[in-house]
């Protein structure tokens, strides 16, 4: 007891001073004012509302886009009710474009006003780790979202974030007649009349005008759900100069008219495309930002000369195991079947392998060619590839000329490669299209010695 | 005393302070903070509440909430008509059995709270062995893969590995509110690893792990322990142990010990939770339930470094041994049929000068067995073989029974055999003469001897059987 009023007199002044302290601010009354009229759960509450409504209101349902991240575009179309039960329909396959997919989605407060589908259905498809489902990458899929923070009402959209992939997620109200088209198999019509455009003309472009010169520009759409190139589409043409290659991509919805061009359009030449339509029945046209329309037309043959897409639009060319394509010759032929038949010929290259491939690959700003020999023992999921690196020059008449920068190197198929090296260094080298069964390949023949033809997978 | 009017007048300070505070009622209602009201009331719902939230205050959230995966995991929500298949497989094959044998005061008590659902499995990123299920605080279980579902009999594995999962996290649940016996880290004490996923099964299995996952921690082992000997039973898990060397088998045999305890002491019958386990995996077709499936399987030895040529392989039983004087026929009776089936061949041999001791049947593949008839005259005891094929079928668990190749040319196979025929004969004639089904005899064991005793029953006749205990 001594010890502690020892303490309680040394610590006088301080107490005092405490007591000072409370008696000036014990009377003092609280001045806070609240910026808003509404406290935070109160507006918390009403923004929740808001999208509620909103979502339940629309009584023909909503039309709505969503890039993925990582993968391509995707169009859906969705029906909200009271009970927190959605109806779907998505353009990943014909069964989710066509059958109503039914679950529950509910808006909840997270960080802002939070969309979730929280129970499976077609959108979560594409955020499914499970790459048997869709597709996508194993274990991540397409890098999409089932959460979307709201951001905006603006007329008859509704427009949310994707709260992971911060994608945009933007809703449109639907007419009553595209309701009845959505929920009658309407929509795998339309997919399935734009893709079939697309089968029928296979070498489509529009024309724009840039400067003096008028463009022939390709239009080439992948309606496919592969992870890197599906849902996408690009531009590519030669520009004024008529050398460089211009090029614009993005990402696509299809839609019941046509698609929609995703991330603000695909902005080819300073002009941004946002949708493809339907001009009448069998006339297909793009439109930009202004409603300008350009006319999807077909060229019949290859638009673009393949020695400018090298190195841009594609890579080089690739001779799939023992493939041999529709336009090689039999001299061509025996080049590539001397690769591919040896390769389990341990006698020749004291290993034998099941699976190979050869690839030519383009390095235009190095003026390089590089070929390289791929070779697998487990049937290609992994394997060792051996590279030959050619410098080159064009003749005046466009054909190349190789000459070996780097010998063969690594892998252990050099020797299966000596046929396709010795042609591509004894002759001079042309490269143009070939097209069969639908199917459009890159050739290469000899100018020295037509009777050399081979046709490879461009890639 | 000045002291005290001291103190008094800080007190009286200090009141004067909160003498000019004006209090205002806090008017908060915490229900309209972080809005989130997923409820429905579907017949989805009301079967969840009627079945788990009214009986056991279980609440099973299937609507997805990030929260409970975390935010960096790639999962998704569970799709709707998996939902009940899913908590009904979870009601038979794990609230059921725990409700029967360790009553529902336990059940209602440490079934865990919270129950999530997800679609996916959920992975950190592509590397990711991938997440099939956690416990959280001792109350909540969460399932991932819900979307995997399928009916019977495709979905068989799908129910047999919710109950893999469940029953191990259930597991961690109960280690989480009673601690795990301090004897158990030591038996594989220096064989833990981390990552676990570079320990290959066949290492884990010799040094006395259910499974690789097992061996990176023992908080691991112990719920795998607990998960692996109920979803998969007795026999599996002893030839599971038998695989693994001297040392790896005794740490199985204490592991299995040790969870039994555990169980003990929490008022649980492991052996009666274990068997009741096995009859829902019965139901589910599970082959490791079924005596014609271990017949059937055979495995080779490990031995390290692996010998040239490789061991033949060791059928999962080396002996069924009959005697219908022995202590279990006392203990559960038997067939009468067979009975006096027996009584004859041992008074035929009793007649012959010798006193019959048992009957076995020794296997030696999967494919091939003798029948030994042991007996004594005096202090010498001997044997007579009778060689046989068998063929068993799993599915149905027929086994029939045929003549085989005499198996060498020592006094069993010849001298004693010929000697004893004339006695033999009946039951040599009974086993060639029948088709048989081989199960768990007799049907009314008690959980102790639970797979411990198999037996042969005469197709559709119900009445005449034969069983004994089996040996490894």
């Amino acid at each position: 007891m001594d010890h502690w009023l020892i303490n309680f007199k040394t610590m006088k002044r301080f107490l005092y001073f405490i007591v000072l302290l409370s008696v000036m601010t014990g009377c003092k009354k609280t001045s806070y004012v609240a910026v808003f009229d509404k406290t935070p759960q109160e507006r918390a509450a009403d923004q929740i509302n808001l999208v509620s409504t909103t979502l339940t209101s629309a009584p023909n349902g909503w039309i709505a886009t969503l890039p993925t991240q990582a993968g391509g575009g995707y169009g859906f179309y969705f029906a909200f009710d009271k009970e927190q039960n959605v109806t779907m329909y998505g353009d990943m396959t014909t069964a989710s474009a066509g059958t109503a997919g039914k679950s529950n989605y509910r808006v909840k407060q997270d960080i802002g006003t939070e969309l979730v589908f929280d129970t499976y259905n077609y959108i979560s498809m594409l955020d499914d780790p499970n790459a048997a489902i869709l597709g996508g990458a194993s274990k991540v899929g397409y890098s999409s979202d089932i959460e979307f923070t709201f951001d905006r009402i603006n007329g008859d959209s509704i427009i949310f974030v994707g709260k992971k992939y911060r994608q945009p997620f933007k809703l449109v109200k639907a007419t009553a007649a595209q309701q009845a088209s959505y929920t009658s198999g309407g929509y795998n019509t339309s997919i399935d009349k734009i893709t079939a455009f697309f089968n029928t003309n296979k070498f489509p472009y529009i024309q724009m005008v840039s400067g003096s010169t008028t463009l022939k520009v390709t239009v080439s759409p992948n309606f496919s759900n592969t992870l890197a190139s599906g849902k996408r589409m690009d531009l590519t043409s030669v520009l004024a100069d008529g050398k460089t290659i211009g090029t614009g991509a993005t990402k696509i919805a299809h839609t019941l008219d046509g698609l929609s061009l995703l991330n603000g359009g695909l902005v080819f030449q300073g002009i941004t495309f946002i949708r493809m339509a339907w001009k009448d029945a069998n006339i297909l046209a793009l439109y930009d930002s202004t409603g300008k329309e350009y006319i999807i037309n077909d060229n019949g043959v290859p638009i673009l000369d393949i020695n400018l897409l090298w190195g841009s639009k594609y890579v080089g060319l690739r001779s799939e195991f023992k493939q041999v394509n529709p336009g090689t010759s039999t001299a061509g032929a025996d080049i590539i079947n001397y690769y591919h038949n040896n390769l389990n010929n341990s006698a020749l290259l004291g290993f034998g392998f099941n699976y190979g491939r050869m690839d030519l690959t383009w390095s235009r700003p190095n003026s390089r060619l590089t070929f390289g020999g791929f070779s697998s023992q487990n049937g290609g999921s992994s394997g060792w590839t051996t590279t030959i690196v050619y410098n080159y020059t064009v003749n005046p008449d466009g054909s190349y000329k190789f000459t070996q920068y780097t010998a063969a190197a690594d892998g252990y198929v050099a020797k299966l490669m000596l046929p396709m090296d010795a042609f591509l260094k004894g002759n001079d080298v042309k490269f143009d299209y070939y097209s069969a069964n639908g199917l459009t390949y890159g050739r290469i023949s000899s100018v020295q010695n037509p009777a050399i033809q081979m046709t490879f997978i461009l890639r | 005393m000045k002291n005290i009017l001291k103190v008094l007048s800080f007190l009286l300070l200090i009141t004067t302070q909160f003498a000019c505070r004006k209090t205002e009622t806090l008017n908060v209602d915490y229900s309209t903070f972080n809005a989130d009201d997923p409820r429905t009331n579907t017949p989805l719902d009301q079967w969840l509440k009627s079945s788990f939230l009214d009986p056991y205050n279980i609440d099973v959230i299937y609507r997805y909430n990030r929260y409970y995966h975390g935010n960096t995991a790639n999962v998704v929500p569970s799709k709707l008509e998996n939902i009940e298949p899913t908590m009904q497989i979870v009601l038979d094959g794990f609230i059921n059995p725990y409700l029967k044998i360790a009553g529902p005061t336990f059940s209602k008590s440490y079934m865990p709270k919270e129950w999530i659902l997800f679609g996916s499995y959920s992975y950190e990123n592509s590397s990711d062995p991938g997440v099939a299920g956690t416990a959280a605080a001792g109350r909540r279980i969460t399932l991932y893969g819900v979307n995997e579902y399928q009916p019977l009999p495709a979905g068989q594995f799908y129910a047999w590995d919710r109950h893999r999962i469940m029953h191990h996290e259930f597991g961690h649940i109960l280690n989480q509110i009673i601690p795990i016996p301090v004897d158990f880290e030591p038996i594989s004490k220096g064989f833990y690893k981390q990552p676990y996923t570079d320990t290959p099964q066949d290492s884990a299995r010799r040094n006395g792990f259910v499974t690789s996952y097992a061996s990176g921690v023992y908080t691991e082992d112990y719920a795998e322990t607990i998960s692996w000997l109920l979803i998969n039973g007795q026999v599996w898990y002893d030839d599971w142990a038998n695989f693994a060397n001297t040392a790896g088998k005794a740490r199985f045999v204490q592991k299995e010990n040790n969870v039994i305890n555990y169980f003990t002491n929490l008022g649980i019958n492991f052996k009666a939770l274990q068997k009741e386990v096995q009859q829902y995996m019965i139901g589910i077709g599970r082959n490791e339930t079924k005596f014609a499936y271990w017949l059937s399987k055979a495995r080779t030895p490990l031995v390290t470094p692996a010998p040239n040529p490789a061991p033949a392989p060791l059928p999962t039983f080396k002996t069924l041994t009959i005697n219908t004087g022995a202590d279990y026929y006392i203990k559960y009776g038997g067939s009468d049929a067979f009975a006096a089936l027996y009584t004859s061949v041992k008074n035929a041999i009793t007649a012959q000068g010798y006193a019959l001791n048992f009957i076995r049947i020794n296997f030696t593949s999967p494919t091939a067995m003798y029948v030994e008839a042991n007996f004594t005259a005096g202090t010498t005891t001997y044997q007579s073989f009778y060689a046989f094929n068998m063929a068993t079928t799993v599915a149905t668990g027929q086994v029939k029974f045929t003549t085989g190749t005499v198996g060498g040319t020592t006094s069993p196979w010849v001298g004693n055999a010929a000697f004893t025929k004339p006695s033999m004969q009946p039951i040599l004639d009974y086993l060639t003469n029948n088709t048989f089904v081989a199960d768990w005899l007799p049907v009314n064991v008690t959980a102790d001897d639970y797979m411990k005793l198999g037996g042969f029953k005469v197709l559709n006749s119900s009445s005449n059987y034969f069983y004994g205990p089996l040996a490894y």
